[in-house]
């Protein structure tokens, strides 16, 4: 069996396993995915937009464009997913035009994530438009807004790594992450030390708190892409040692 | 005259009001089971100002033809004005919801509680608005209804064995068994339960066809899942854990065999997807009766509560050392008991049942809790907006973590 029908195959039983198969083809599969657009049930289509976001290639941009308008919103939050990912520049339009205008909360806040990785002046335009208030869209607009090197969105995520709000600090420094900008790890580093819990994880009879200290060394790992030997991910508390060897990499 | 009330100084009057209509055909019916098309309503005052009042969710299966939709239904019930008063239903735009019952044009019929139903067209928000006299009438009441497409959210279940030292079941004199006795058709059975309560807030969980029965861990005590250990936690969550997925274990006891956790008194256990991307999931203990045990559980699993200073741990109780597990009680109000994230499973009869007997019965039956998640964000209440929280989950299950 050819790689083609066993993709074929495998959407054809909604088998999510086929995002797997896409992923092995890689481009090549991506004229079979488009000619899903339209085909029911709508979890094939879902996964059809799983599976260009796994193949990952611009090309396909137009298959993602198309599923935000799909008539399912699971079609729509799968696409608006894909796009979040990394940059698929066919799609800025569409992107562009239903951030400003789209019932769906879930699909406009993720939107904004994906607007963050195509960079064009109306981009800029239209997340501006979205920074005010205190909502997630407009949490995420600015993270983007940062990614693409807006001056006053970058202040501003810098200024609230001051916040008085433990879990505000904490949530910033973790969205560095996404801006992916090496120069914002020294402000990072600044609260390195900072040792206020703010998020409880794990289950609520036994809760562990994160402080923003964990989420700083997550995110100097990642932005400095550190050598460190001990696990590193968002469920760790570090020991003193561990913050003190990231401390010392980072001087 | 339709209002007709003894008014010594001053009165709140309230013509009519909405309410939650647990019966299909009888609108003079209050409590009833959990079901997708009779939705809770989140009537806690008349703020914010662009809710002005109640705000109704529902449901909408866009994969559905607008005529194979189920009707949601909600009753009006007339407070102050009389029964002979002619009062109509429309809505204050078109394209949201239609309104199926009563028909177009059509009056409400003259009796105290009268029954709306309506059918969901497109995701979006809109006003039922009750008019007094004719459709073009002086409005007199209004309900926001929200309508809400249908996330799916994938759902792997899981009947592990477990085995450890035998724990003797003093109900039964035999051990507990290592695995679930729940069949297939009884897991299905609370998923449908919690898909009743979910369905206005468009979350539908999507149980896998086949229930994973093939795990196997080796704990401490013999189908046992210990829920202070992490370690036991993280090692059941392993096993056959499919990504992207809420996986849900069904075990025979939440217990760790000893008066520290007693057997018998958890039911069910989660931990939230957002804050822990890597381990999370759900525990389901066998004497977790209802679905709404398993809807709690994915409350927590898809981020409530969601307070951003870690106080509350349900919507009735916050940490407290002193108080481990479940927190300490800080309110236990009727709407409180009505929520989903209470935390408890059955409400404790009031301490003056003579002049509070309806605090037992919030509208599902005789000390049963309800299924509600707020949609408003009151101001200063840290745990509000459960429906945006967990939409907003749901939405993000599906994708890869980021960096």
């Amino acid at each position: 069996m050819n790689g083609n029908t066993r993709l074929e195959n495998l959407l054809a039983q909604n088998n999510w396993a086929a995002a797997d198969e896409a992923q092995r083809q890689g481009a090549a599969a991506l004229p079979l995915l488009r000619s899903l657009l339209g085909r029911e049930p709508y979890l094939l289509r879902q996964i059809a937009m799983t599976c260009v976001g796994r193949i990952g290639d611009p090309a396909g941009s137009d298959i993602l464009a198309a599923g935000l308008t799909d008539t399912n919103i699971n079609v729509r939050i799968a696409a608006a997913n894909e796009l979040s990912q990394k940059p698929y520049p066919g799609a800025l339009e569409r992107v562009l035009g239903l951030l400003q205008q789209n019932p769906d909360d879930a699909v406009r806040e993720t939107l904004a994530l994906a607007a963050g990785h195509l960079p064009s002046p109306q981009t800029i335009e239209v997340l501006r438009g979205l920074v005010s208030g205190t909502d997630e869209l407009a949490g995420n607009a600015r993270m983007a807004l940062a990614k693409l090197g807006d001056p006053a969105a970058r202040a501003a995520m810098i200024a609230d790594l001051a916040a008085p709000l433990p879990r505000t600090r904490y949530d910033t420094v973790g969205q560095l992450r996404y801006v992916g900008d090496v120069s914002l790890a020294p402000h990072a580093r600044k609260i390195l030390a900072d040792r206020a819990i703010a998020l409880a994880i794990g289950a609520m009879v036994t809760p562990r708190y994160r402080r923003v200290c964990d989420q700083v060394l997550d995110t100097l790992v990642y932005l400095l892409s550190l050598k460190v030997p001990f696990a590193v991910d968002v469920e760790q508390i570090y020991t003193d040692e561990q913050l003190s060897q990231v401390e010392r990499l980072t001087r | 005259m339709p209002i007709t009330k003894v008014i010594h100084k001053s009165e709140r009057i309230v013509p009519v009001r909405f309410a939650r209509a647990p019966d299909a055909n009888d609108p003079s019916i209050g409590s009833g089971p959990f079901g997708a098309d009779s939705p809770e309503l989140d009537d806690r005052g008349f703020l914010p100002l662009t809710t002005g009042g109640a705000v109704m969710p529902v449901g909408l299966d866009e994969a559905l033809a607008i005529t194979a939709r189920p009707e949601t239904r909600v009753r009006l019930i007339r407070e102050d004005i009389e029964d002979a008063a002619v009062l109509f239903v429309t809505t204050e735009t078109v394209g949201t919801v239609v309104v199926t019952v009563p028909d177009l044009g059509t009056a409400l019929p003259n009796t105290r509680e009268m029954m709306i139903k309506l059918r969901a067209l497109a995701s979006g928000t809109t006003h039922l608005q009750v008019r007094f006299g004719s459709v073009i009438g002086p409005i007199i009441h209004r309900m926001q209804v929200v309508v809400h497409p249908l996330i799916d959210v994938r759902m792997v279940g899981h009947a592990p064995t477990i085995n450890g030292l035998p724990v003797i079941d003093p109900g039964s004199g035999d051990p507990f068994s290592a695995q679930t006795t729940r069949t297939d058709d009884s897991i299905r059975a609370l998923v449908d339960t919690a898909n009743a309560i979910y369905f206005p807030y468009g979350i539908r969980l999507v149980l896998d066809a086949v229930i994973d029965r093939a795990g196997v861990a080796n704990l401490r005590n013999q189908g046992m899942v210990n829920p202070n250990s992490r370690t036991e936690f993280q090692t059941v969550t392993a096993i056959n854990r499919v990504p992207n997925a809420a996986n849900a274990y069904f075990v025979s006891q939440l217990a760790d065999g000893t008066a520290a956790v007693p057997i018998n008194t958890i039911l069910g256990l989660a931990t939230s997807a957002r804050r822990n991307p890597r381990t999370f999931g759900l525990f389901i203990a066998e004497n977790a009766e209802s679905g709404q045990v398993l809807a709690h559980e994915m409350g927590h699993l898809l981020g409530i509560i969601n307070d951003p200073t870690n106080e509350f741990l349900h919507v009735n109780t916050v940490f407290d050392p002193a108080f481990p597990g479940t927190g300490r009680v800080v309110r236990d109000e009727i709407f409180t008991r009505r929520r989903l994230l209470y935390a408890f499973t059955v409400l404790e009869p009031d301490t003056n049942p003579i002049t509070h007997p309806y605090r037992d019965e919030v509208g599902y039956g005789d000390r049963v809790v309800g299924g509600m998640l707020t949609v408003k964000q009151l101001a200063n209440d840290k745990t509000d907006q459960e429906v945006a929280t967990v939409r907003k989950a749901a939405a993000d299950l599906s994708r890869a973590p980021g960096p």
